[in-house]
């Protein structure tokens, strides 16, 4: 059976790989595909994302519902010793006021503190405290290039990059170089993995301190674009294929290089539109959450 | 020190030795008994080398009707034994945690809450609030399932693509990832935090009950 020859010649000439996919013909090697105009060049694109930092204000419908489940929670429970000792509290005032001031104990009982200055106490002390504002200043200016910005959303890195003569907005793009020879591809002087060029085109692009996780060996998402004519010529390719991989900011300085990159903005999946061409948006759309 | 006597020698073995035939046993003893014997019993009286230890104790035959109820015995002890700790396990442990405080418990009747009676209104008011949010929360998870779904989707062609250009990367690029697993990551907060923050220092108590 296909299968097992073409496992049993992939492990007697040393690849050493764990191919476990979804469907069963894929662990198979293809037949060398014929038709091909030319080959197009492979590019691997990083989707760099800045995790929300603060969870997002509550929508009308969970603030109503928020408010009934709290109603429910008081009225199934029972009293508390602050409540219970806030009722005393009252009762020795009242017996105080009843009795004129005559008796020494529930003058004595009514000097102590009461639950009600114990509250206020507490509310003073909080409101000493000063929260970090959720809005902040990048929101108001409308700074893209800050990381300060739009809190409760993801933010994606796009650069303006400085592609031959012109730039173009795009996700930080980096050209994947093959193993000059079929050689065994892993982690070696051979060949690259995709993933590692990826790491290393983040790194060309935004600088070596970048402390960014990437999410697994696999690409997440796919584009195609062929080179306009003259530079399908020059370069003997039809186009380019770009592949993404995404990463989390987990911090470090982002630091665009100034030869590489003209500029850069952190977006939102919403803001992406007004910033990518639509081909493109759509490709690194299908890859984002985009609830925020 | 074993004192060795002719003639009782040959009588203590050959009533022991159940096994072995008697014939056996004489015609083994008789050679050295034909010394022994002699018509003065002192000269029968002979020490042996001092042999510091005593001949194995025969082993009695056990009736195996008495091995098997012996077996039996010890077997239906354990399983009762079993029995008896596997009832202790099926029992619910009380936590200490679910249960009142024992002060709380003594003033349950001063705690309780005047109960006070929802009016119609109010009651279905509440009813379709729980509706509604049934509704939103449903159409918030459908909205999930449709986003991984395409996020899925999307990968699973940027694969395909991959495979189609290079199988090489492809197979490079669906090995697993070492340092993916475990992920940790601290959520969003309420307010973001405050850069260059003292915190003011407080008491720590550790309350944790701890059985030895």
């Amino acid at each position: 059976m296909r299968l097992t020859w073409c496992s049993r010649r992939l492990l007697l000439g040393g690849f050493q790989f764990s191919c476990r996919t979804l469907s069963q013909a894929a662990r198979a090697e293809p037949a060398p595909s014929a038709g091909q105009a030319g080959p197009w060049h492979l590019y691997t694109a990083v989707c760099l994302q800045r995790l929300p930092v603060v969870a997002p204000p509550l929508s009308e419908m969970e603030r109503r519902f928020t408010a009934l489940l709290r109603q429910l929670e008081f009225e199934r429970s029972l009293k508390s010793s602050h409540e219970i000792r806030h009722e005393m509290d009252i009762a020795t005032a009242e017996a105080l006021r009843a009795s004129e001031g005559d008796d020494p104990d529930l003058a004595e009982a009514a000097s102590l503190q009461t639950a009600a200055d114990f509250e206020d106490a507490c509310a003073e002390e909080l409101a000493g405290f000063e929260p970090a504002p959720t809005v902040t200043e990048a929101d108001r200016a409308g700074d893209q290039r800050s990381l300060q910005r739009r809190l409760s959303s993801r933010l994606v890195l796009v650069v303006q990059q400085r592609l031959g003569a012109g730039t173009s907005w795009m996700l930080p793009q980096g050209r994947h170089q093959d193993g000059a020879t079929l050689r065994q591809v892993g982690r070696g002087a051979a060949g690259d993995t995709p993933r590692q060029t990826a790491e290393q085109t983040l790194q060309a692009m935004v600088g070596p301190n970048v402390n960014a996780q990437f999410l697994g060996n696999a690409p997440w998402g796919f584009y195609k674009y062929k080179y306009p004519k003259p530079l399908q010529q020059e370069s003997g390719a039809i186009g380019g294929k770009v592949f993404f991989y995404k990463a989390v900011l987990r911090g470090g300085p982002v630091e665009p290089v100034a030869d590489r990159v003209a500029d850069h903005r952190w977006l939102t999946a919403a803001e992406l539109g007004g910033q990518l061409r639509s081909g493109y948006r759509r490709a690194v759309h299908r890859l984002l959450i985009d609830h925020d | 020190m074993a004192l060795s006597l002719g003639l009782s020698t040959v009588q203590r073995l050959a009533a022991n030795v159940l096994d072995m035939s008697l014939s056996r046993s004489l015609c083994a003893l008789t050679i050295s008994t034909r010394k022994d014997i002699s018509t003065s019993s002192a000269a029968a009286i002979a020490v042996s080398h001092p042999l510091c230890a005593e001949p194995l104790k025969k082993k009695k035959r056990i009736d195996p009707a008495v091995v098997r109820a012996r077996e039996e015995r010890r077997r239906r002890k354990l399983e009762k034994a079993i029995r008896r700790l596997e009832k202790s396990s099926r029992q619910l442990k009380p936590l200490a945690e679910m249960e009142l405080p024992r002060e709380v418990r003594a003033e349950l009747s001063e705690r309780r809450r005047p109960a006070r009676p929802l009016t119609t209104e109010e009651a279905n008011e509440r009813f379709d609030l729980m509706k509604e949010w049934t509704r939103h929360r449903r159409e918030q998870h459908v909205a999930d399932v449709a986003v991984l779904r395409r996020i899925q989707e999307s990968r699973a062609k940027a694969l395909r693509e991959l495979r189609a250009e290079s199988f090489q990367l492809y197979c490079a690029a669906i090995e697993e990832d070492p340092d993916l697993v475990p992920w940790a990551h601290s959520g969003p907060t309420l307010t973001p935090p405050i850069d260059g923050y003292d915190a003011p220092d407080g008491d720590y108590v550790d309350t944790t009950r701890r059985w030895e």
